[in-house]
């Protein structure tokens, strides 16, 4: 296992590696998706509260896991790339940030379209779950800003992780908001300590749902990984070889 | 040629907090500009919004908190360019002293410099907002946390961005979000007080938020300005 | 008491290409190191990662057998570093920036009057660091080496904007240090003018 792990920090076998699982993550996930969003959306029986409205939940609930995975993914390779100097942990930061702060604005709109009919407005500031997931796309915004900024390029690597482990404290508040404070969100569904607190016909679609969409994230990151660490190592022999076949 | 004594952290600290201290005595621009600021644009609310007495006292927390924030914002550019400009840094990085340990002097000296002087000019805003006595004293105790939180996460934002000019609205950008939990406790401890609720346990949260900025602020912005000189 | 400073293979990049690669060397007391080349060859550069400010990616320095990324404070309190920016604050005044200097590494602070009195400065030490001429400036920045007996001086171009006089003096320093046992490793575009030196470094 370590040994394995040794060996992804070096870009060329990471690129290689990465290569053969992205067709395996993406047709899994994708199928997961499909198979998740049509038993959601048609089969799963409606709630007796809220209707069919709560359907958004096969949307919302794994865009807004993604995204806390994503930052807590991002967070851990900066730890790995200050502390191991693991290079290639930097392409992954640089890779994951783009997919975070898109899967988090995916998470506040379709918590927004639910929240319009469920709790009658769109948004709601005093909501600590609403703020602090809001905070977490600036902080994605700023760390991508931050990396814009500075022409070096080892320099932006480490300043711009330094500024992902500081904004890592989010993560938990974003969890616990909902115990800690009296909140519009529900508490926890699905990690309660006796079993889910949701019908099995709604809870399969929803696990599907976001074993899909973690194995699609992890898809893209990917391929956003290995276009980023191509685009540094263009200048090695391996990186040559392979982007101009054989006419070297 | 004398010998030297050996290395006191406090002779460090002292000296780092003394030299910033007076720094910002000789350049006092730097200081007034953005208290001007904060005057003058609190000040200029009531007349653009026309309100009651009523609405006045109830925006008066959120509006000065805000505007609190936004001058001090102005201020912290300075705060490590300056010396990385004029190769002051490096001697500071390469002193035998822990860089923590001056940064912490240099975060204290800017507080001193920038934060006391806004919280002791916000009674007079804060009568402009038609608040109580009892209210302002709330709202300085409130301001003397979240200054010196401010000092402390906008060092980070600081040290993260020496190498670049004109970083005033990246500063802003990295360290808002981590100051909207303090934001919005002080404005609504201000408000809850106000409503006569209690208000002990909203300047316990952000007396504790300090205490937890201090404990990774000075390290950070450390790490961060040795990265930056490379 | 003897020191060593042990450079081992050390390469440095600017953007993609590198600037040096493979340097090593080993100085002790006594031994001066000169290290030339034209304008922009990475002078500055390797004497920046020799202090520690720089952190090579390849490569390693030494302070008496020990690596000085893990035994900071004791090598930052062996050293005397003048660069290229005077590092002096232009709104206080010699005396003040001395002082503070002193105060901060805790030196002696009667050690300042001799700094001041070596190098000229007596009759300038009031007047704020920004008003003074280039020269003026120089000699000042030089002053601290006269604050501390340090082990090592690492010195980048020391002698710009000296006049002959000053220049001279600075000689007269130098050789005391290395005479007293002291390493020195120097960045200059004059190797000629330092004579003595163990040997020199040529950057392209």
């Amino acid at each position: 296992m370590w040994a394995f792990l040794h060996k992804m920090a070096s870009p060329r076998y990471f690129y290689k590696i990465a290569s053969s699982l992205v067709p395996w993550f993406l047709t899994s996930g994708l199928l997961l998706m499909v198979i998740g969003l049509i038993n959601g959306l048609f089969y799963a029986p409606p709630d007796y509260q809220q209707g069919d409205a709560f359907r958004i939940i096969y949307v919302h609930v794994p865009a807004a896991y993604i995204s806390m995975m994503a930052y807590s993914l991002m967070a851990f390779a900066a730890f790995v790339a200050l502390i191991w100097r693991i290079k290639i942990a930097h392409a992954v930061i640089v890779g994951a940030a783009p997919l975070g702060a898109w899967f988090t604005f995916l998470a506040l709109l379709t918590g927004s379209i639910w929240g319009r009919p469920m709790w009658g407005t769109w948004w709601e500031w005093g909501d600590p779950r609403l703020t602090s997931e809001l905070l977490m796309l600036f902080l994605y915004l700023g760390y991508m800003a931050l990396r814009a900024s500075i022409p070096n390029l080892a320099q932006a690597d480490k300043l711009s992780a330094i500024l992902i482990l500081i904004g890592a404290i989010n993560i938990p508040i974003i969890h616990f908001s909902v115990e800690w404070w009296t909140s519009l969100h529900q508490g926890s569904t699905l990690l309660k300590a006796g079993g889910p607190a949701i019908a099995s016909s709604m809870l399969y679609p929803l696990l599907a749902m976001i074993i899909g969409t973690t194995l699609y994230f992890g898809s893209l990151l990917l391929v956003r990984t290995k276009a980023e660490v191509i685009n540094r190592e263009k200048h090695s022999r391996w990186a040559k070889k392979m982007l101009l076949g054989n006419q070297l | 040629m004398i010998k030297s004594n050996n290395i006191s952290l406090l002779s460090g600290f002292n000296a780092m907090f003394r030299r910033d201290c007076f720094q910002y005595l000789k350049n006092p621009s730097q200081l007034l500009n953005p208290l001007i600021f904060f005057v003058m644009i609190t000040a200029a609310f009531p007349f653009a919004i026309n309100s009651s007495k009523l609405q006045l006292t109830q925006i008066g927390p959120g509006i000065i908190w805000v505007m609190a924030i936004l001058s001090y914002l102005l201020t912290l550019q300075h705060l490590y360019s300056d010396d990385a400009d004029d190769g002051c840094l490096d001697y500071i990085i390469l002193s035998p002293q822990p860089l923590p340990l001056l940064v912490l002097a240099k975060i204290c000296a800017h507080w001193f410099s920038s934060g006391l002087p806004l919280i002791i000019i916000s009674p007079i805003i804060g009568i402009i907002y038609q608040m109580q006595v009892d209210t302002i004293l709330v709202m300085i105790a409130t301001l003397f946390f979240g200054t010196f939180a401010l000092s402390l996460i906008g060092s980070i934002g600081a040290s993260l961005t020496i190498s670049i000019n004109n970083s005033n609205i990246l500063v802003s950008l990295l360290v808002l979000p981590i100051m909207i939990p303090i934001l919005i406790f002080g404005a609504r401890t201000i408000g809850l007080h106000q409503t006569g609720s209690t208000t002990i346990s909203g300047l316990y949260f952000m007396s504790a938020y300090c205490m937890f900025a201090l404990s990774f602020s000075p390290f950070a912005s450390a790490a961060a300005l040795r990265i930056g000189s490379e | 008491m003897s020191n060593q400073l042990t450079i081992n293979n050390l390469t440095l990049f600017r953007g993609e290409k590198y600037l040096f690669e493979g340097i090593s060397f080993v100085l002790s007391s006594g031994d001066l190191i000169l290290i030339t080349g034209p304008n922009g060859s990475g002078k500055t550069t390797m004497l920046r990662a020799i202090a520690g400010l720089l952190e090579p990616e390849v490569g390693k320095v030494s302070w008496n057998q020990k690596s000085i990324s893990n035994n900071r404070q004791t090598y930052h309190e062996n050293i005397s570093f003048i660069s290229h920016t005077h590092g002096l604050k232009g709104s206080l005044s010699i005396i003040e920036n001395l002082k503070f200097e002193a105060n901060l590494h805790n030196y002696r602070l009667d050690n300042i009057e001799d700094a001041l009195e070596r190098l000229s400065l007596q009759l300038i030490k009031n007047i704020p660091f920004k008003h003074l001429s280039a020269g003026q400036k120089r000699r000042a920045s030089l002053a601290r080496l006269m604050l501390n007996d340090s082990a090592l001086w690492l010195l980048d171009e020391p002698t710009s904007n000296l006049d002959t006089d000053a220049h001279d003096i600075f000689k007269e320093l130098l050789n005391e240090h290395i005479l007293n046992k002291g390493l020195c490793v120097l960045a200059t575009h004059h190797p000629d003018a330092f004579d003595g030196s163990k040997s020199v470094i040529e950057l392209t």
